[in-house]
């Protein structure tokens, strides 16, 4: 059906800005500490509940937002203090499989405070959706699309403009020279949890006005920005970002052409050909610099 | 003149820009010891590390027994009977000395996963064996009051014995040893050369990379000297030792290197 | 006889004589569960040995199960047969899953596996005209052999511990022996053993087909004991608890997969029993979050495992006691719960 596809790719680029978001976080994590972050995806989650909760206390829009991001940004420093520093050191298995314990642990604790029920968020600019190119588009996609490149181009300067965004950079690129200069590969491992924690809240909040919020949200989220992430080779930011488009769109495409329950699979399979292509060699893999 | 046992014939690599290693050509003959040396960033590990498999030269071939083994898979050359050892540890931590050096006796014993699994009489009476091998080769490094602690709980030191046990055990043609001397104290050193030159009696051809200039004096038949990943000098070790371009090589390297190779002048500091 | 010999054989001797003592329908049910688990924990264990980890092994047990299950019911084979059959065809499919995957860094491997899990149990789902989809498949033939009829849970209770036993005396074989010691070589460093000839990337393959045989076994056996089967309990979460059942025994440790298979597996019921005493919210899967906060406090302060993480607990409280955290706590090369492995108990060792 040719008329469904400028839905489909205007869908696509909506939840692939989304992706994107989380991509970004996954990266930021993994150039600067080597962990693969898989409570990434939660982190979302709970910044939309708990702007849904702090609206529910008639809070206004920007501020219940402001205040989850924060509170999220909270968490995911907890959440390093508390899981990833104390395993320090650690086979790079022995933190993938904690960052798992972590997600589940979030999901199952959101679920006890939250329920099962989805939660709603308002959009950010209430009014009609906008016709665009023979598709629909709500107007909350503007935001998500908008927020995604604003991220993108933030991040951007702050890692090439700025002297705290190069030390980030300079400790990803080698920690011992960094504790040589006095940066603390310690404490870059917190700004990176902070932030990604910060990346993905933002992602939650923007995305819940279109898709709802529930507890159980991270995971595919998370999945899927991973799945970015890899495509974009894992250390490249911008490449992140257009996997993040790319798995929106694929998803989208498949939903739309193929049995809507087969697009998990075909998100996977093109993660599976992702890492196959772009194996590491053995003495990389030995070579795996923990700080 | 007996046909090289190990040959080296244009062996390069580069990595982007910079050239590792630059047309390096030499053979190693049967019996022979041959030392490596070079100033810090010569190329002397990555050379191992082609010779060995685990690094992929950019062009130029590694030749064994007069066959190519450019390419090859570094278990399948280790399993031709070209053994190496690191500059840095790759002591399996947590596994005891004894069992490290047991399985350095893997590239000659034969029994496979079916008869592990069956616990067949094959897979006993081999393990009886190479117990048996381990135990000498202990006592021939000297760690065999160590056998049954955890590798990682040795100091770095016997970590590198350890390490060179188990190369011994894998009964090697060709040994490879990188920076053997490194933290080990002067007797121990001694007692090394003379593992060495045993191993030399028993038929092992070895090439040593080497900042002992006492060892390679002492030990060396011939010595190739790298810098900057060419070969710029190779012959006996007294030759090497007045050959102007290698002293040249080396200033700006501390005294002590330095010391090896040039003859003390009458009135100077050791 | 070995240690571990003679500890299997007490073990067949309690199992045996464990249903004139307490033969209750729940009991047996449960036990069954837990031997099914042991089987597919341990072949995890066993992919642990050489230092790689899975988040697929859930796949390879349905996979088992839905192949046995349609061979005995779809094509009328026996279920004597279909189940070896089943096995078969799992290991050649985790043999073509690990040519390409099995040369990946270790944390791309696990990613790897947990796509292939989750592409299997959406196939499942999906394929309806084969699998029945997520109602799932009915009527799965009992299984017989010779003129014995398996229908109660007593027979499998019998059928499963055997196989049970078998797997743990297996796996302790291979551990041992110059497999084992291979293995572990691998698992402590890579190139290490590449430099004495072990043939990384072939161990690594056997290790892991055999792995997933393991959980096609469980899983064929599974389908004919259940005689229903759908794709729900082979999804990610299954996985996942599979993990933690081997994690809380200690990834390296063949006995802490019966360990773990156990203490999981029941520490499960009481919660199902006791948390919605706590919580009385309907619907959810609340224990996601118990599991994951074990799953965290494990590989935090008992990376080897529960068992060998209390007794290096014991041992480092003799030593002076590090600050959690710092990098001097571990040595560089050191991997917890990766790293520990059994050690062989009959002369392998002078």
């Amino acid at each position: 059906m040719v008329s469904l596809l400028p839905q489909l790719i205007l869908t696509g680029l909506t939840v692939g800005s989304i992706y994107a978001l989380v991509a970004l976080g996954f990266v930021l994590i993994y150039n600067v500490t080597g962990i693969l972050n898989f409570a990434q995806g939660e982190f979302s989650m709970l910044g939309a509940l708990l702007c849904a909760t702090l609206l529910g206390w008639h809070l206004s829009l920007p501020l219940a937002a402001l205040v989850a991001v924060a509170a999220v940004c909270l968490i995911g420093a907890a959440m390093e203090r508390l899981t990833i520093e104390p395993a320090f050191g650690s086979h790079p298995l022995t933190l993938i499989i904690i960052t798992f314990g972590v997600s589940m642990a979030f999901r199952g604790l959101s679920l006890m405070i939250w329920g099962a029920d989805p939660y709603t968020l308002p959009e950010f600019t209430p009014g009609p959706a906008l016709q665009l190119l023979g598709g629909v588009l709500v107007r909350q996609a503007m935001w998500a699309i908008g927020l995604s490149i604003a991220v993108v181009l933030g991040l951007f300067l702050f890692f090439s403009r700025s002297v705290p965004g190069a030390a980030v950079r300079a400790c990803a690129d080698n920690a011992f020279a960094c504790r040589l200069l006095g940066i603390s590969p310690r404490r870059m491992s917190l700004v990176a949890f902070t932030l990604s924690a910060g990346l993905g809240a933002v992602a939650g909040i923007v995305i819940a006005p279109i898709t709802g919020a529930t507890y159980d949200m991270g995971l595919s989220l998370g999945l899927k920005g991973f799945v970015a992430a890899v495509i974009g080779g894992l250390t490249n930011a911008p490449a992140a970002v257009v996997g993040g488009y790319l798995v929106g769109l694929i998803e989208s495409l498949t939903t739309g052409y193929l049995t809507p329950g087969y697009s998990g699979a075909i998100t996977f399979l093109v993660l599976l050909l992702v890492l196959v292509i772009q194996r590491e060699g053995l003495l990389h893999a030995a070579q795996r610099r923990q700080a | 003149m007996t046909s090289p046992l190990l040959e080296v014939h244009e062996l390069t690599r580069r990595f982007g820009g910079v050239t590792a290693v630059d047309r390096v050509t030499f053979g190693v003959r049967p019996q022979e010891i041959v030392a490596i040396i070079g100033p810090n960033g010569a190329g002397k590990t990555t050379l191992f590390n082609l010779i060995t498999g685990f690094l992929a030269p950019t062009s130029g071939e590694v030749r064994y027994r007069g066959e190519r083994i450019t390419g090859l898979p570094s278990e399948k050359i280790a399993a031709l009977g070209i053994v190496r050892t690191f500059q840095h540890l790759v002591v399996f931590g947590e596994m005891t000395v004894a069992e490290n050096v047991m399985v350095g006796c893997h590239r000659w014993t034969r029994t496979g996963l079916l008869h592990a699994a069956l616990a067949l009489p094959a897979a006993r009476r081999e393990d009886g064996e190479v117990a048996r091998a381990a135990r000498e080769v202990l006592a021939l490094v000297g760690l065999a009051a160590r056998a049954d602690d955890l590798a990682r709980d040795l100091p770095v030191g016997q970590q590198r014995l350890l390490e060179l046990a188990r190369a011994l055990a894998a009964r090697p043609t060709v040994l490879l040893l990188d920076e053997p001397t490194a933290g080990l104290s002067a007797g121990e050193t001694r007692h090394l050369l003379e593992v060495i030159r045993r191993l030399r009696e028993q038929g092992t051809t070895l090439v040593i990379i080497e900042h002992n200039m006492d060892v390679v004096m002492e030990g060396a038949d011939r010595v190739v000297v790298l810098d900057y990943g060419e070969k710029i000098a190779e012959g006996p070790p007294a030759e090497i030792q007045r050959n102007p371009r290698v002293i040249a090589a080396y200033l700006g390297e501390d005294t002590e290197t330095l010391g090896g190779l040039v003859p003390a002048e009458p009135g100077a500091a050791p | 006889m070995s240690r571990d010999g003679w500890g299997l054989v007490l073990l067949a001797a309690i199992l045996a004589a464990l249903p004139l003592v307490a033969a209750t329908a729940y009991v047996l049910t449960l036990l069954n569960v837990i031997g099914l688990y042991v089987i597919v924990t341990v072949g995890l264990i066993l992919l642990g040995c050489s230092g790689q980890v899975s988040l697929g092994q859930a796949a390879f047990y349905g996979l088992g199960a839905y192949a046995s299950a349609l061979l005995s019911r779809d094509l009328g084979w026996s279920p004597g047969l279909t189940i070896p059959a089943a096995t078969l065809l799992v290991a050649a499919g985790a043999y073509l899953v690990g040519l390409p995957t099995l040369r990946l860094a270790e944390h791309f491997f696990v990613l790897a596996t947990l796509a292939v899990g989750i592409i299997v149990n959406v196939l499942m789902v999906q394929m309806v005209p084969l699998t029945g989809g997520a109602s799932g498949l009915r009527d799965i033939p009992p299984l017989q052999l010779g003129g014995l009829r398996f229908t109660s849970d007593l027979h499998y209770y019998y059928l499963i511990w055997a196989l049970a036993l078998l797997a743990l005396a297996v796996a302790r074989n291979i551990t041992s022996h110059r497999t084992g010691r291979a293995l572990r070589a691998i698992l402590g460093s890579e190139v290490g053993a590449a430099a004495l000839g072990v043939e990384v990337a072939r161990y690594r393959m056997q290790v892991f087909v055999l792995s997933a045989a393991y959980a096609a076994v469980a899983g064929a056996v599974y389908a004919h004991y259940i005689r229903f089967i759908s794709p729900s309990p082979f999804s990610l979460y299954a996985s996942l608890f599979f993990l933690i059942m081997a994690v809380v025994g200690g990834l390296t440790n063949i006995w802490g997969g019966l360990f773990g298979a156990v203490a999981v597996t029941l520490l499960d019921q009481v919660v199902r029993a006791q948390l919605p005493r706590v919580f009385p919210r309907v619907g959810g899967e609340y224990q996601t979050a118990i599991y994951g906060i074990l799953l965290v406090v494990i590989m935090i302060f008992f990376p080897s495992g529960i068992v060998r993480g209390t007794l290096d607990l014991r041992r480092a409280l003799v030593r002076v006691p590090h600050r959690i955290g710092t990098a001097r706590a571990r040595s560089p090369d050191r991997r917890p719960g990766l790293g520990d492995s059994p050690r062989p108990a009959d002369g392998g060792t002078p």
